[in-house]
């Protein structure tokens, strides 16, 4: 088991750490718990326990040492030898591994981390060349991240003695990119950064880097299915009960729509601003059926059989003798007055329509206009031999010819004529149809 | 236009207030040599020497309370708090004294005092160095509180803030020190209680305040991929607050999402979303909705921390629900 030995983030804006002292020397054995070294921040100085028992070896930092956080500086092993750049390590292959010897020496420059859980970062560029002295301050290179791009200075007055990642590089923070020398180089290194030494944020992550991504492919997750904007998921509404938005609520109050016409089509709630249109329609839709017949109304049929022969015996001689009369007044003052002393009656008969205001006195029954109280549907003459017209505005009442009779079936709902007033009305029309003598008193 | 850091910007703006009127003095811990932990504050103690920027003693109510006695006679200190989350050792000298001086003196004394300090979280920085705290002061009259979302805004907010008779609070996002954004070379500032509109839209409106109007433009983002086109509105400014620009976005698209990193309960988000809902109920289309820090400490796990506080991924889902009239909270 080997532990690496890293520069702790000891203060809240730490970006280095001196190094003070090493308490112990490369080679000799340490125990878990013990001060390995010293380090002063701006703020303090804190002593540094070693984190497992062995022996402290691969001592890469002297004392002085100003060292980025992070940085590994010591390994701890099991034995008292430098580990072999192959052997596994508990976290990645450290430094040691991936720098060749070929590599100048210097004080090693970091990805930094710059971001909020950031991994990597990608070099946008370098702005010193291989060989170039470099100030402390001096802008090194410039690092783009998932929020910003970043300038990154130099840290340490030196030589650019090496560069270990290209522009375009997306390097792990935490890795050497750099390397600043004391002392010019004659022949710096210039390279793109390799990550065949340190395993880069890929699918196949140990399980340490993958607890840290953890949040991030959590809440991605959600987005990844992209769902076309038509399968919104919508649940049934409570009992009769119509949800929708206070938007939708103004638009229909404006308009003058009901939203229940919209409900009662069975579209899916809740409603917002985008189900106008459809509301429009139902809204017309309902009104061309009938505003009094809501759906689910109870619907009252009554039918009454008479024979027409003195029916058409009076029409006859009322046609004959009562200059305004004719078969449609007849029928309307009949139909009125089974109603009430005076009411509005419209017949419909081979396409025409005509309305009464319909009075006990045949001569009185004249053309009117206006909402009838009562429609009549004369199929009298017609092949039609029963029918059973759904209610409109008003109570229907159709009369067919069957057979030797006439058919009179009326139609209506609770709201246009209860139950018993409507058989008490048909009944009274149906004796005056069979026996127009009735009629006169 | 030249690029700038924010932590360059606040610097700039201090320099120029301090050279225009030698009233201007910086207060608080490291604030001279050590420019601040996050260096903001970098070469001000060269210009302009330790008696217009001191370096205080480790005690908040104490430099706190010299700021207001010297707002209250005739300076207009900058008083540097190092962590927004130590307002809590500052509150009595904020909230009982410079917020009411003027007030109770029947306007004989001003405070013209700026705090300025810091919030964000994902810093690793854990539960004490990690709050978003600006609701709090936020709640007190008699404070303005500034939130600027970038270098631009935090280099015109604070000298606005400088020159204003009454106290402001100014909270930086310590995550955005480092994030460059284009500022002009010559003077500018930004009035208060101007919100600005970011991003145009049409469908859902995203209000941010600080960094979430970063996570509200990836969220945008996002969802301009999806055929949905968000609207994203930076109030700038929480006191005051530009209720017009706000609910004028609402009633337009009649969806609104209300991001803030401060905790969500009794927070800003709570605030701003019920002034919508009482100004544009009749034209809201979806709940307008919330989403701030979770109810919870700040959690030093990383892995903890970053779900803790708004995503653009949260905001992303969020928004799809609404514009897709999915059924939210009708139980």
């Amino acid at each position: 088991m080997r532990h690496d030995i890293i520069m702790p983030a000891l203060g809240m804006a730490q970006d280095t750490g001196t190094l003070l002292a090493w308490h112990k020397s490369e080679g000799e054995a340490v125990t878990q718990g013990e001060t390995l070294f010293e380090v002063e921040t701006d703020k303090s100085t804190m002593e540094v326990e070693a984190p497992a028992s062995g022996f402290l070896v691969s001592v890469s930092a002297r004392d002085g040492d100003e060292i980025p956080v992070g940085q590994v500086i010591a390994i701890i092993s099991d034995t008292a030898d430098a580990p072999a750049p192959g052997e596994t390590a508990d976290k990645e292959p450290v430094e040691a591994a991936q720098k060749p010897d070929s590599l100048p020496t210097g004080k090693p420059i970091i990805m930094p981390v710059l971001g909020m859980s950031q991994d990597s970062g990608v070099l946008v560029g370098w702005n010193k060349e291989p060989g170039d002295a470099v100030k402390q301050h001096d802008i090194l290179f410039e690092v783009e991240t998932d929020k910003s791009v970043v300038e990154v200075p130099a840290g340490v007055d030196g030589y650019l003695a090496a560069r270990l990642a290209a522009a375009g590089d997306d390097v792990p923070t935490g890795e050497t990119i750099a390397i600043i020398s004391e002392d010019p180089v004659s022949d710096p290194v210039d390279r793109a950064y390799s990550s065949s030494a340190v395993p880069t944020a890929s699918a196949d992550q140990p399980s340490v880097e993958v607890s840290e991504k953890a949040p991030a492919t959590t809440v991605a997750e959600p987005a990844a299915p992209k769902q076309p904007e038509v399968s919104r998921r919508r649940e049934p509404a409570p009992e009769g009960k119509v949800l929708a938005s206070p938007k939708l609520k103004r638009l229909a109050h404006q308009a003058g729509y009901d939203l229940a016409h919209l409900a009662a089509t069975g579209h899916p709630q809740p409603f917002h601003a985008r189900d106008f249109e459809a509301l429009r329609q139902a809204h017309e839709k309902a009104g061309k059926r009938s505003e009094f017949a809501a759906p689910g109304a109870v619907i009252t049929r009554l039918s009454a059989r008479v024979s027409p022969v003195a029916l058409d015996a009076f029409l006859d001689w009322a046609t004959g003798h009562i200059e305004s009369a004719s078969d449609a007044s007849v029928i309307a003052a009949f139909a009125g007055a089974s109603l009430a002393d005076q009411a509005t009656v419209r017949i419909n008969r081979r396409g025409t329509s005509e309305t009464y205001s319909a009075r006990q006195r045949l001569s009185e029954t004249v053309a009117t206009e206006g909402e009838p109280d009562v429609i009549i549907h004369d199929l009298r003459g017609t092949f039609i031999s029963s029918a059973e017209l759904p209610p409109e505005s008003a109570p229907v009442i159709a009369i067919v010819s069957s057979g030797d009779e006439l058919m009179l079936t009326l139609t209506c709902t609770n709201a246009l004529l209860a139950g018993k007033d409507a058989a008490v009305v048909l009944d009274n029309f149906a004796g005056r149809m069979a026996d127009p003598i009735r009629h006169l008193f | 236009m030249r690029k700038i850091t924010l932590s360059k910007a606040v610097n700039e703006a201090l320099a120029e207030e301090m050279r225009h009127d030698e009233t201007v003095i910086i207060l608080g811990e490291d604030v001279a040599e050590a420019g601040t932990p996050f260096k903001v504050l970098s070469g001000l103690v060269e210009e302009f020497g330790t008696e217009r920027v001191i370096d205080t003693p480790i005690s908040e109510p104490g430099f706190m309370g010299i700021g207001v006695g010297a707002a209250m006679t005739g300076m207009r200190p900058v008083v540097d708090l190092m962590f927004g989350d130590f307002i809590f050792l500052i509150m009595d000298q904020l909230c009982n004294q410079a917020a009411k001086t003027h007030y109770m003196s029947g306007g004989k004394l001003n405070v013209p005092l700026v705090l300025r300090t810091n919030m964000g979280a994902t810093r690793r920085s854990a539960a004490q160095h990690s709050q978003s705290l600006h609701a709090i002061v936020a709640h007190i009259p008699g404070l303005k509180v500034a939130m600027p979302s970038s270098a631009y805004e935090a280099k015109g907010l604070l000298k606005t803030a400088i020159r204003d008779d009454n106290p402001v609070v100014i909270f930086e996002d310590k995550l955005m020190y480092q994030d460059s954004a284009e500022v002009p070379e010559e003077e500018y500032s930004i009035p208060f209680g101007e919100a600005c509109i970011k991003r145009e839209g049409t469908d859902i409106t995203l209000i941010g305040t600080s960094s979430m109007v970063q996570v509200c433009e990836k969220a945008a983002e996002m969802l301009q991929a999806e055929g949905i086109s968000a609207e994203v509105i930076d109030p700038r400014t929480i006191v005051p607050l530009d209720e017009k620009t706000l609910v004028e976005s609402a009633k337009k698209t009649g969806r609104v999402i209300v991001v803030d990193e401060g905790h969500q309960s009794f927070g800003v988000t709570s605030e701003i979303a019920s002034r919508i809902n009482e100004q544009a109920f009749y034209h809201l289309d979806a709940p307008t909705t919330r989403i701030g820090a979770m109810d919870v400490p700040i959690p030093f796990s990383p892995a903890l921390e970053d779900i803790t506080v708004p995503t653009p991924e949260r905001v992303f889902e969020q928004a799809k629900k609404l514009v897709s009239g999915e059924l939210i909270n009708a139980a």
